[in-house]
Parts: structure tokens; sequence; C-alpha cells
């Protein structure tokens, strides 16, 4: 029995970009703010667990045409319209063949059913420190657009989480889009791994995405960044920072990176993992990264 | 009962038919419970959220401001209930089952969490969800036990006296040879042998996880003149109830004890169930009753649903074990004796405990000779949810441990498990612990040698071998393992058990819609998804020599069916598939004496099996068209339809002794032999299932198809406990009451199951089956388990094998060999 079956839900479907932030800037200034629904399958298990917090939706489903899909632009970016869902960017052969790190995030969330109806803004905006999505983006350096009746502004993914659950999204604002820009090396250095409770329909227990750019036997610059090992998936700016200019994985090295981890990253038990097993696998992960990124 | 090897190619057993019950399935047209017609309230119940105390006052909070207004919700506590019954002077609120200690609604004292202590009833479920927030329960708290394998303090006991059996609900001795004697002469055994190993187990608690949840609609019908009766009316009334269910027996004497009405006065009707498991053996009688109590306080039908949640959270898993084994064994790893200590958790009510801990005894030994045996047993209380029925049945808990601890032996004795299981196996005329002579012809080492051979066993364990060598050189973080596990599983009741059932089967004449004549197959046994309409009609079809849309199947409904006894036990198939054999010969012998038949109607050629009754006893065969037009006249005769009834019979052998756990404990044993190939990943101790073969012995496939899926879901069941799932109790609270929290495996999880089969025909099962529902939940985890710690070289003796289970144990022996 949903509980959303049977009580006040109020929903809004506009058909224009324009109208939607209309609607949601009116709500705002009534401090009746309408939340935004895409797929819906992070909303409705919010709902199932009768945990809905706010009851007034804007349905996205009549802006396909506006915020569906995506584009390749001249400079190489890609442009992940906000209604674009994982099945959609998919089916397309260059995101495969340039940003694999994304496919293989995109192909790991939830199983088909999923991915048919999920997008990549929703896995944002949703701001779970499990996302599968969002973390491949933020070690792309994925930028969020933001978009509201009085313009659009750009927020780095880096720096768009607030806090548990909290983004820099106002109230009257939609994500309009997500642009992952041109990757600056080669596919090689993009390393994605979930760790999940099981193979598919899995929350991520622990994971890691990475960028390693190595210059000819070091590591020149790094995107680590982590899942379910905080607050927030995030980049781990003190692992980042020993693994510029290292060479080998020897001992001392490995020490040293467990101790800039520890650092950045102090994980939780929970009903789905402990904080030892997430922070040591954690740290066999980036050592995993750091053999398979590196030049042969 | 045609019996031998063969099968002619007339024969509808042995073939895969098509489930007659699969096109209403998959297309969504047959109504589950929650789907059918219903105009009438919605139930709701109100639970506790402490693990044991005493209610002191329920407070219902102002609802106004959540739209819930408390004249328009009926509200049934254990106040509704009478204290003594008119019927047996007993306390109707207790479940009557095995003994009578758990509530159906909490009058003051709690054992566990989630205790339903009040019902509530609205026509919106929605009102209804909010309103359950609002019920404040009061309560005096009370000291819980949160730990089963320990002994309770003084203010911990709630089942017997202080003292050694404080909080024990059972025990059992299963005890051979030196045993028998003395503990002198038993400890000398071990004094004196070779090797010695010991070693402790453990399994944790599993859900059933059916996919449908339980639920249960009541209606009261009231005599006309007690329409405006008391709150707990004077008869005549009649309760019935329909629902998700596997024994609708079961749920009839829960019911007619509840509210003390005849036999007659209540109606129990199963609805198509999704999924049972064990699940849905005891526990719906507490629905059954939940909906039951609102209905008859507000004279409407009443519809109680759980959620997943509400489902996951109160009802019953499977009972978590320790079990501490002791092996002595020669120096060739001959196994002289075993001294095995097991404890089960019964949670906080007896329930079935004691039946699920005869039969992990029983099993524990598996098929092995070993003359000298102590298998100590007992069952104890702590405060959660009580355990119960779950597929095995208490089998897989004991067969864990010693399925591991022949690893363990062979090791120490320094052989190949395998070798170490070959040399101690029965052969034919040997006896089980219990002392059951097994004198049907088995063949347990050619067996687990096929088992063996499709595993390609020998091979893997030499290229494992090497391969794990190598990885650890080059840094490979991958490791690779092969595991076995050989056990066996009995089918029916336990000893007297089928006795005591006195099992009926009654098979009754009727016109097909093309206006023929045919049967209808009248049982109490249930279709859960394993296919008990689609074997009932096989067996039927052949019986009798129709074709299969001349049979068709009862709907489970006690006012339509004999008790043929409960769905459980792996005995639906075997059982009481062999009554609906014996009650078709009946229905044949009643159309001859009636007249229906003569000897006019018998086959002319007697090759010609197309055109005959294959059934027979008596050795006479009928020709179909006569059969059919007979049954066509006897389905419409003035007396009502003309029947054939089988009651159950004992085969020949042995007694059960209860008291001395010796005898013949079941009338035969399924025999298997499991191989696991795993591999696990040192970075992230995630193991993953490379290939699994699932060898077994049952007697006769009476449908490949649906035999081969119930091996293969048995083992996908077994997978997910011996890899992922675990339930997690916080002060006796289940903190992870959902799909998402509690790991079930996806097919992404699991190999392709690679399923063979032996056949050696049982005598007194329909065409030589034996029950195979239980077996396939035995032996996987120790086969896994078995594999993983092959793969690591370190010991890995507690389910489930997590990552999180296996990192500990890696970084402990890494940190030991440092050290
Ligand atoms: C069975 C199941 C399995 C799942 N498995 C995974 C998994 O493996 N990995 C994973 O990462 N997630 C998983 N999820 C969660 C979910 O599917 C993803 O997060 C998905 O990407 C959410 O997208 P959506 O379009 O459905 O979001 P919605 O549910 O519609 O919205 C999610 C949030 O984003 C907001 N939002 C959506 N679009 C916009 C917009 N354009 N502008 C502003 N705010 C917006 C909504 O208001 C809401 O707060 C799973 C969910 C289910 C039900």
């Amino acid at each position: 029995m949903s509980s959303i079956a049977h009580s006040a839900v109020r929903v809004s479907r506009p058909t224009s970009l324009a109208e939607a932030l209309d609607q949601l800037a009116d709500a705002a200034v009534r401090d009746a703010p309408l939340r935004p629904l895409a797929g819906g399958t992070d909303i409705m298990v919010e709902a199932n667990h009768g945990g809905l917090r706010q009851r007034d939706f804007l349905d996205l489903s009549g802006l396909k045409a506006a915020l569906g899909g995506f584009t390749w632009a001249h400079d190489g970016s890609l442009r992940i319209g906000a209604m674009c869902t994982y099945a959609t960017l998919l089916a397309d052969a260059r995101s495969h063949a340039e940003l694999p790190i994304l496919m293989q995030a995109a192909g790991l969330v939830g199983a088909t059913q999923i991915q048919a109806r999920g997008t990549f803004a929703g896995n944002v905006e949703n701001g779970s420190p499990a996302a599968d999505a969002a973390p491949a983006l933020l070690a792309l350096d994925a930028v969020v657009h933001l978009q509201s009746s009085r313009g659009e502004r750009t927020v780095p993914l880096e720096a768009y989480y607030t806090g548990y659950r909290s983004t820099a999204r106002r109230a009257d604002e939609l994500i309009s889009a997500l642009t992952v820009p041109k990757q600056p090396g080669p596919t090689r250095e993009q390393f994605f791994r979930k760790v999940g409770t099981r193979a598919f329909q899995a929350i991520t227990k622990v994971g890691l995405s990475a960028r390693i750019t190595w210059l000819d036997d070091a590591i020149a610059d790094t995107r680590i960044v982590a899942t379910s090992m905080a607050a927030t998936i995030c980049r781990a700016r003190h692992l980042e920072n020993a693994l510029r200019g290292l060479t080998t994985l020897d001992q001392a090295t490995v020490a040293g990176l467990r101790r800039a981890q520890d650092a950045d990253l102090r994980p939780l038990d929970d009903v789905r993992s402990t904080a030892a097993y997430r922070a040591e696998v954690f740290h066999r992960l980036v050592c995993q990264a750091i053999r398979e990124t590196r030049p042969s | 009962m045609p019996d031998g090897n063969k099968l002619s190619s007339d024969h509808r057993v042995g073939r895969s038919i098509p489930r007659p019950d699969a096109k209403d399935k998959v297309t969504g047209a047959l109504h589950y419970v929650d789907d059918l017609p219903f105009d009438g309230l919605y139930g709701a119940t109100v639970r506790t959220q402490t693990a044991r105390g005493r209610i002191t006052g329920l407070r219902f909070r102002d609802g106004s401001e959540h739209g819930v207004d408390w004249r328009e919700i009926a509200v049934v506590t254990a106040k509704d209930i009478p204290r003594i019954s008119k019927l047996d002077g007993l306390d109707p609120n207790l479940v009557s089952l095995l003994i009578r200690d758990q509530p159906f609604l909490v009058r003051d004292e709690f054992r566990h969490v989630g205790e339903p202590v009040a019902l509530l009833a609205h026509p919106d479920p929605e009102v209804l969800r909010r309103a359950v927030q609002l019920v404040e329960i009061r309560t005096e708290a009370a000291t819980a036990q949160h730990d089963y394998r320990v002994p309770p303090t003084p203010d911990q006991v709630q089942h017997g006296e202080d003292g050694p059996d404080a909080n024990v609900f059972k025990r059992i001795l299963v005890s051979k040879g030196a045993a028998d004697e003395s503990a002198a002469a038993f400890r000398e055994v071990f004094d004196n042998a070779a090797h010695v190993v010991a070693a402790v187990y453990e399994t944790q608690a599993q859900e059933q996880c059916y996919i449908e949840p339980n639920g249960m609609i009541a209606r009261v019908e009231v005599a006309p003149e007690d329409a405006e009766g008391a709150v707990w009316p004077r008869k005549p009334w009649k309760l019935i109830v329909e629902g998700s269910m596997q024994c609708p027996y079961y749920v009839h004497s829960a019911m007619t004890s509840l509210f003390q009405l005849p036999d007659k006065a209540v109606q129990i009707i199963q609805a198509a169930t999704g999924g049972g498991f064990g699940g849905k053996e005891e526990f719906p009688s507490i629905i059954a009753g939940h909906a039951g109590l609102l209905a008859l306080k507000t004279r409407r039908p009443v519809k109680l649903i759980y959620d997943r949640v509400e489902d996951m959270a109160a009802s019953t898993k499977r009972h978590p074990s320790h079990t501490r084994v002791r092996a002595a064994l020669d120096a060739d790893g001959h196994l002289l004796a075993i001294d095995m200590d097991v404890t089960m958790d019964g949670g906080a009510y007896l329930t079935l405990s004691p039946v699920v801990l005869s039969r992990g005894a029983i099993h524990a030994i598996g098929p092995y000779r070993v003359d000298h045996v102590r298998v100590h047993n007992r069952v104890t209380l702590s405060n959660t949810p009580p355990h119960g029925a779950f597929r095995g049945f208490g089998a897989p808990q004991t067969v864990f441990a010693f399925e591991r601890h022949l690893d363990r032996c062979a090791r120490a004795v320094g052989l190949d498990p395998v070798e170490l299981r070959r040399r101690n196996l029965i052969v034919r005329g040997d006896t089980l612990a219990i002392s059951q002579r097994i004198d049907e012809p088995i063949e347990l080492h050619k067996w687990m040698d096929e088992a063996l051979t499709a595993a390609r066993y020998e091979q893997r364990r030499q290229a494992h071998a090497l391969f794990n060598t190598e990885a650890e050189i080059s840094g490979n973080p991958l490791r690779r393992g092969v595991g076995v596990a050989t056990f066996m599983h009995g089918a029916g009741f336990t000893g007297a058990g089928e006795d005591r059932l006195a099992s009926e089967v009654m098979l009754r004449a009727r016109v097909c819609a093309n206006g023929e004549g045919g049967v209808e197959v009248c049982t109490a046994n249930t279709e859960i998804g394993q296919g008990a309409i689609t074997v009932f009609t096989q067996i039927a079809a052949d019986a009798l020599g129709l074709p299969l849309d001349a049979i068709s199947i009862a709907r489970p409904d006690t006012d339509q069916v004999p008790n043929s006894g409960p769905t459980v036990a792996s005995r639906t198939s075997m059982v009481v598939g062999h009554l609906v054999a014996r009650a078709s010969d009946d229905l044949v012998r009643n159309l001859e004496v009636s007249g229906a038949l003569s000897d006019d109607d018998l086959r002319s050629d007697p090759d010609d099996d197309r055109a005959s009754a294959l059934s027979d006893a008596h050795g006479r065969k009928y020709r179909t068209d006569r059969l059919r037009r007979a049954l066509c006249t006897a389905a419409t005769q003035e007396s009502g339809p003309l029947e054939g009834w089988a009651t159950y019979e004992r085969p020949p052998g042995g007694q059960w002794d209860d008291v001395a756990y010796k005898g013949i404990a079941y009338g035969t044993f399924a025999w298997a032999t499991y191989v696991a190939d795993v591999e696990v990943d040192l970075t992230t101790f995630q193991t993953r299932i490379v290939d699994f073969v699932a060898s077994q012995e049952i007697g006769r496939v009476l449908n490949p198809m649906l035999a081969e899926g119930q091996i293969q879901g048995g083992v996908v069941q077994a997978m997910g406990w011996a890899l992922l799932e675990e339930q997690i109790y916080v002060d006796g609270q289940m903190r992870n009451p959902n799909m998402t929290n509690y790991v079930v495996p996806t097919f992404a999880d699991v190999p392709d199951v690679r399923v063979l089969f032996q056949e050696s025909p049982y005598a007194y099962g329909p065409w030589g089956a034996k029950g195979i529902g239980e077996l396939p939940m035995d032996g996987p985890a120790p086969a896994i388990l078995n594999a993983i710690s092959s793969a690591l070289g370190i010991d890995i003796d507690a389910l489930p094998a997590s990552p999180e289970r296996l990192m500990r144990a890696v970084l402990n022996a890494q940190a030991q060999e440092i050290r």
C-alpha cells in the first residue's frame, strides 16, 4: 500500500520550461516550494517509506523536449539534459568511448527498469552519499546548470553539495542540464568501481570514481571521489595530494596513502556495512586504480 | 501401483507438462488475496516497540490534526477475547500449536518487538496508517534475553523454572554405540583416536522472502436472530477466512480454538499464494485470527495485508544456530565418533521449535557411518519474534556444521575432502546415527562420483591450487576454490507424524466443460509456486488413464476438501501424491461396484496403453472412452458424485522411538552431492560463485522442469543464506526489514545451477517419487563455505560469508602470521 495513493499530493504538470520556472518562482515566494519530479525513482522510495516531506510536486514529464536527451558540443563537451535517462545515454557509443566510467556507473544504477526511468539530474539532486552516477560525474569535472525565471547560473559539481542531502540549488531553480567537459587524457586514466550489496539493485557500500593523470612515470593530477565514505560524495583532497608525484606502490607509500585517506574520510558503521570494511576496501580500490591507470 | 524404472511414452508422469496455473500467473489474471474484489474495512496492527515488558496502558492520542477520528475506528484488544474457552477451558487468546504460549494479542506481558497489541479497522488504509502511529503503548520494561547461546540470569527467565532448563524450549539427545553405554566409554573412543578435531559453527536467521507478503480477508456470517448480538456473539455464526497460506487446516484449528467454534462454523479458503517456504506454515493463523477478531467486532469483512516491512519485521524466520562439533578419526580418516552440541534460537515463543530441532538432530550426521554418536540438541528462548518453519526446517543448520567439519577433518588427516567422505559414506545395510538401517538400494559413492565428474572437481582442484600460488606471487587479488557437501533429506513428517496426521484424499467424478467425464482431485495441499497442481494432475491422469484436461484440482477450502495434511516437509508430491494415486484406484473400484464399469469396458488389446487406464492395483485396465462415460454417469447420479478415497497407511518397516530418538525416522531419504566453485576477490572480499552442480537421487522425477526449478530455486535461496542474507537486530529490533537492506540474491549474483538427477524408485511414493522441496536448501551453504575456505586457506565457520566477515578473517590471519 503506498501512502501516496491515499493522501493529498498535488502535482502540476507544466508543458513549457518557462511555465515550469514561473510555477517554481511563485511557489518559492509563497514559501511553499514545489518539488521537481523527474523519473520519480528516488521520490517513490521516500513515499513508500511514508517519509515524503513535501507533497507539492512539479512533474517534469511534459518537458522532455526541452530537457530530455543529450548533445555533444563542438568543444567536445557532453551536455546531459535534466530529463535524460540512463538508458538514453547508455545507447550512445561516443559516451562509452570517451566517458567509460560514466557509462559503467549508469549501467550499475539499480537494474534495467530503474535505468529506463532514472535521470542523471535526479541522481545529482537527490544528494545521496551512496549515489553512483554523481561521483563519476564529479571525477569527470562535471558542471551543474541551474535555471530560474531570473536566468541561468552554473555551479561546478565539486561545489554543489553543501551538506548531507543538501545542495546549492535554490527553491526557484531547476537543474536544466549537466555538462561534462572534454577529458584531458586517455580513457585509461578513468577508474570506476562500485562495491554494492549485490550485483544489481544494490546500494553502494563503498565506491571509487577516479581520474588519474600520469606524466611519464609519475602521477601528475588526480580526482579521487569517494562514495559512501562521508555525508556526501566527495573528493579526498589529502589523498589527491599524496598521490601527486607518486611513481611506485611500495609498502611505505601504501601506508602513506592510507594515512592520507584517513585524514579525508571517516566512514561509518550502518546496516549495510562497517566502517572498517569501507576504509580498508576503499584503500584497496585506490591501489587498484593506480595499478590499472598506469601507462604500460 | 506401477513401479520399476521405466515409464512408457504414454505416461504424463516423468514429462515436463506445462503448469495448468502458469498462464493466469504470467498474465496477471490470477487474483491474490489483495487483488480479490473486496468491499469492507482494512485492518492494521499496533505492535510493541521494545523487546520485553508489561503493558500498563494504551493511549489513543488525539488525531484531529491527522484526519483521524477515533469514533470511526474499530479497536480490538486482548480484552475482547474471553480468558477461558468454553470448549476446552484453556485461554483462547493463546495460539493453539504444539503448546499454547503465544498470544494473538498481548494481554499484559510481551516478549518481543513487534508483538501485536491492538487491532484497528477503518475503510481508508491511509487513515489507519496514521492511526497506528497515534496509539501509545505504555509499558514497564523487563530484562530481555538477547543472546540465545548463554544461560539466562534469573530476571530473564520466561520459560520453565530457573535452573539448567530455564528458557530451554526443548532438548533432544541422539546417541549411539559407546555413548549409549556410558560417558566414560564414549570418552575412551576419543582418547584412543588418532585424530580429534573440534570447532564451532554458526548460522544466522533467514527471511523466507516469498514474493507475496502475508494477507487475509475474514468475514462472519451471523444468523439473523443474532445480528444485533453482544460484542462476543452468541452462536450460531460462521467465520470465513480467505488468504495466503500453506496449511488451511492449521488455520482452521487455530480459528476454532480462538473463537470457540465447532469445526463446521469455520471455513478456511486458500487464495492464490505467492510463495511460502515455511513462512506461511504456522504464522498465517495469527493474521487470520486478527482479521477474524476485527470482522467479528465490526460485522464487516476485514482485509489485513502486511506490507514488506511489517512482514519482515513481525513474521517468523529461520532459527539461528550455534554448533560445537568434535570428531574422532582413525589414522586413515574413518570417523570413529562424533560429539555434537547444537543450540538453536527459538525466539520468544515455542511455536514449532521442537520439531525444527528434531529434524536438525536427525540430519546432523548425514549419510555417514559413525558407530559412536552423541548429539545434544536444545532450542532456547530469546526476545526476538519467534523463529519458525523455513524450507529445510533445522537440517540446513546441522548439515552446515557437519559438512564444514568434514573438510576440517580431512585437512587434519591429510586427505582430500572428497576422499574423506568416500571413506565414510554409508552403503546399503548400514545404519544412520539415529540407528535407522538403510535397506533401500543406495549407491552413494557412485552418485557422488557422478556429481564430481559433472563438476570436473579434480581438474578444478588442481587448477585452482596452481592459480592461487601464481596469484599470490603476481599480486593478482583473485583466489579460487572448490567445495563439496554430501547430505540427505527425509521427506514427510518425522517418525509417527504421518500416522498422527492420517491424511485423507478424495477424488470425485465430474463432468468436464466438453460434456465428457473427468475427475476432481480434492486435497488440502496448496499450490504455493512449487507446482502441486501440475504434479497432482499428472499423477491422477496417469493413475486413471485419462487425458490431462479431464483432471481438475479443487481449491483448498476446508468446506470442500478433506484434510490431507499441511503443505510442508517435502510431503506433497511423495505422501499426498501417493494418496492421489491410491484414491484414483478407489474411484475405479467404486465405479466397478456401482456397475458403471464392467468387463465389457476393459481394453481389448493388452498392449494398447493409449486406449486404457494405466492405473489399477488389481490389474484391470479400462478403455478411456468407457471410463469417461462411466465417470460422467457417476458424476450426475442422484446421490451426488461418486467419490474415491485414500487414507494414509504407514509403509511396512520399523517404528520410531521418540524418547530414545532411534528407529525409522523417515520412510526414505533423498541423497545428494553438491559442488561449488568460487572465486574470492581480495580487493573487495566479495565471493562469486562460478559454477554449481546439484546432483541428487530423488526416486522418480515426476516433472523434469518443475523438479529442476525446485532444485535451482532452493539452491539460490541457500546461496543467499550462505553469502548475503543477514537480519540485523539492535535490542531485539530488526533494523533492515526491507528488500534494500536485507539482501537476497538477484539472477546476476548466481551462476546457472546445473542439476542432475538419479532415480531409484521408492515403493511408497507415486511412481517411486521422493520429496525434494527442502533438500536443495541443505547443501549449498557448506559446499560454498568449503570452497571459500579452500580458496583462502582459512576456515570460515559462520554464515553469511559476507565480504565484511571474510575481510576480518583474512586480516586476522595476516596479523597472526606477522606475530
Ligand atoms: C530499485 C531502485 C534501485 C536504485 N538503485 C540505484 C543505484 O544503484 N544507484 C544510484 O545511484 N541510485 C539508485 N537508485 C536511486 C535513483 O534511481 C537514482 O538516484 C535516479 O537517478 C534518480 O533519478 P529520478 O529521475 O528518478 O529522480 P526523482 O526521484 O524524480 O528525483 C530525485 C530528486 O531529484 C530532484 N530532481 C529531479 N530532477 C530535478 C531537476 N531537473 N531539477 C531539480 N531537482 C530535480 C527531485 O526533486 C528529487 O529530490 C535506485 C532507486 C530504486 C527505486
